[in-house]
């Protein structure tokens, strides 16, 4: 059994889901793969509040 | 003019100075949607008694000689998945339909302490997961200006009741456009603040790392004394943004457009679109220069790419929270919401990481050649004419995507961005209904929008037009 025939355990796509996930699988990966060449290395997902923190522009507080 | 058509300013004022009471403010909603829901299927639940014991004890305190808050005195409802401890809050669905938390949300919580009475529960989409405003549970939200048309979701009630005139404002929740969409639909303003401005603390999660709270209002000034009242730090939530809250009343009674560059996003914002929806538009864009902004043209670059990401995030995140229940009663989902959400569980660990770890990158490279250029950029809410509730009613069925697509073309990529977006009506409307731009901002920049909004408003007037029921 692969994992495009049960995602989850116990939950099983149709046809039409698995064609639907197949899509978003592509798109999701265009657009990962579409943002330059740079490496992901030195990252992690909490830098967003960082970011955000450092964009704030003077007149926001 | 009745007491259901004053801004929630205007009422605020009016109990501060005893021109009328909370009571009779409250009384006067009730009996509004009493007459009017059975139209618009705004409210899931209608909490009378406990309203009428709020106002009651508001006006006993203001009698004391206390102050009642900004917000004293003024009757407010909230999409259905804000937490009130021992309250039913359905999420919009059959699953959650007998929930009682045992915790009450920061923001409603905050919300309190501003004065603000709670009418009840507002029709939302199901688990916050639809742009239209159908619900298979509790049947579709009809839009005050024309009940055959569709609100714009997931905060359809938040929209439909306020621009109804059934409350003063509500709180939405907004994951791709579900503040943005019913606020654009229904002829309101609404805000989606900076993602983590406000706490989510006691709010149904859909996609953590998306989901924003934040209020829709008839005007620039009622939305920002709602935001103002629930924005900030909160120790519930440990991922609530430290920044310094603005003063965004005073932004909001202080308008400015003079100076101000506005830069315009085309290309994107322009793909699909409706004629009508564009010469909306460009009314908005002249009403701005008439009000003294500056425009300019920005290349916002590849916005497509965004709502990929925006899937990769949101997929995984909406799944891990529903997959025992899609897994034990997929049928309890409508059909629809079972069909998008299903394909989260197909997004890798790797893909979703790669969408998470990517975000900062882009949304500095984004703030970097948007507002390099420009103060506030503006784009049209939705491009296309408000559809009928019939004719989107299509379930998982052929077409669905396609509409989904249209509907959030505009709103997605802000949500990726984590960006705060005020849309606001324009002076022109699309085919006899509203039409709606968004002014974004760099992060944080609530304030800003919040003052060129009010020059906007003083020049078109949007907040003068009401629908007729």
């Amino acid at each position: 059994m692969s994992a495009s025939d049960e995602p989850y355990p116990g939950y099983r796509y149709d046809a039409a889901g698995v064609d639907r996930a197949a899509r978003a699988v592509a798109a999701a990966r265009k657009a990962i793969l579409g943002h330059g060449d740079g490496s992901l290395f030195d990252t992690e997902p909490q830098l967003i509040q960082k970011t955000l923190a450092a964009l704030a522009p003077e007149d926001a507080a | 003019m009745s007491l259901t058509d004053l801004t929630i300013a205007e009422a605020a004022a009016g109990v501060a100075k005893g021109d009328f009471t909370s009571a009779e403010l409250t009384e006067a909603c009730l009996a509004r949607i009493e007459a009017v829901d059975p139209k618009l299927n705004a409210f899931i639940h209608v909490e009378a008694e406990s309203a009428r014991a709020a106002a009651a004890a508001l006006d006993a305190k203001r009698a004391k000689g206390d102050s009642l808050g900004p917000l004293g005195g003024v009757p407010l409802a909230h999409k259905d998945m804000y937490y009130r401890a021992g309250r039913v809050t359905t999420c919009g669905s059959k699953i959650r339909k007998d929930f009682r938390p045992d915790v009450t949300a920061t923001a409603l919580a905050r919300l309190d302490a501003a004065g603000a009475v709670d009418l009840g529960g507002l029709n939302m989409s199901e688990f916050a997961f639809g742009p239209t405003g159908h619900n298979a549970h509790w049947d579709a939200c009809r839009n005050p200006w024309d009940p055959s048309r569709i609100t714009g979701g997931s905060s359809s009630g938040s929209g439909s009741a306020t621009g109804g005139r059934l409350c003063f404002g509500a709180l939405g929740s907004d994951t791709g456009g579900s503040i943005r969409l019913p606020a654009g639909f229904c002829g309101l303003a609404g805000i989606k603040p900076t993602q983590t401005r406000v706490s989510r603390y006691g709010v149904m999660g859909l996609s953590f790392s998306l989901d924003t709270v934040g209020p829709l209002t008839r005007t620039v000034l009622d939305n920002a004394m709602m935001l103002q009242a629930i924005a900030g730090a909160d120790p519930e939530d440990p991922t609530a943004a430290q920044v310094p809250v603005s003063d965004y009343v005073a932004a909001a009674r202080a308008p400015k457009a003079k100076g101000v560059k506005v830069g315009v996003a085309r290309g994107y914002f322009e793909e699909g679109a409706d004629a009508e929806a564009l010469a909306a538009r460009d009314a908005a864009l002249a009403a701005l220069v008439a009000a003294g902004a500056e425009l300019v043209e920005v290349d916002v670059g590849d916005m497509d790419r965004l709502s990929g990401l925006a899937v990769a995030t949101m997929g995984p995140e909406a799944c891990t929270l529903h997959g025992r229940w899609l897994r034990s009663r997929p049928e309890d989902y409508g059909p629809q919401v079972r069909a998008r959400m299903e394909v989260g569980f197909a997004i890798s660990g790797v893909d979703y990481l790669s969408a998470q770890q990517l975000r900062p990158r882009i949304v500095a490279d984004f703030c970097a050649r948007v507002f390099s250029v420009c103060d506030v950029l503006v784009a049209p809410t939705f491009n296309v004419a408000t559809p009928e509730i019939e004719a989107t009613d299509l379930g998982a069925g052929q077409g669905y995507e396609a509409m989904i697509a249209a509907l959030t073309h505009c709103t997605r990529p802000f949500n990726y961005l984590t960006l705060p977006g005020l849309a606001l009506p324009t002076p022109e409307a699309v085919l006899g209904m509203p039409g709606s731009i968004q002014l974004v901002g760099p992060p944080f920049a609530e304030a800003r929008l919040y003052s060129l909004g009010a020059a906007y408003e003083a020049e078109t007037g949007f907040s003068k037009r009401s629908p007729t029921l």
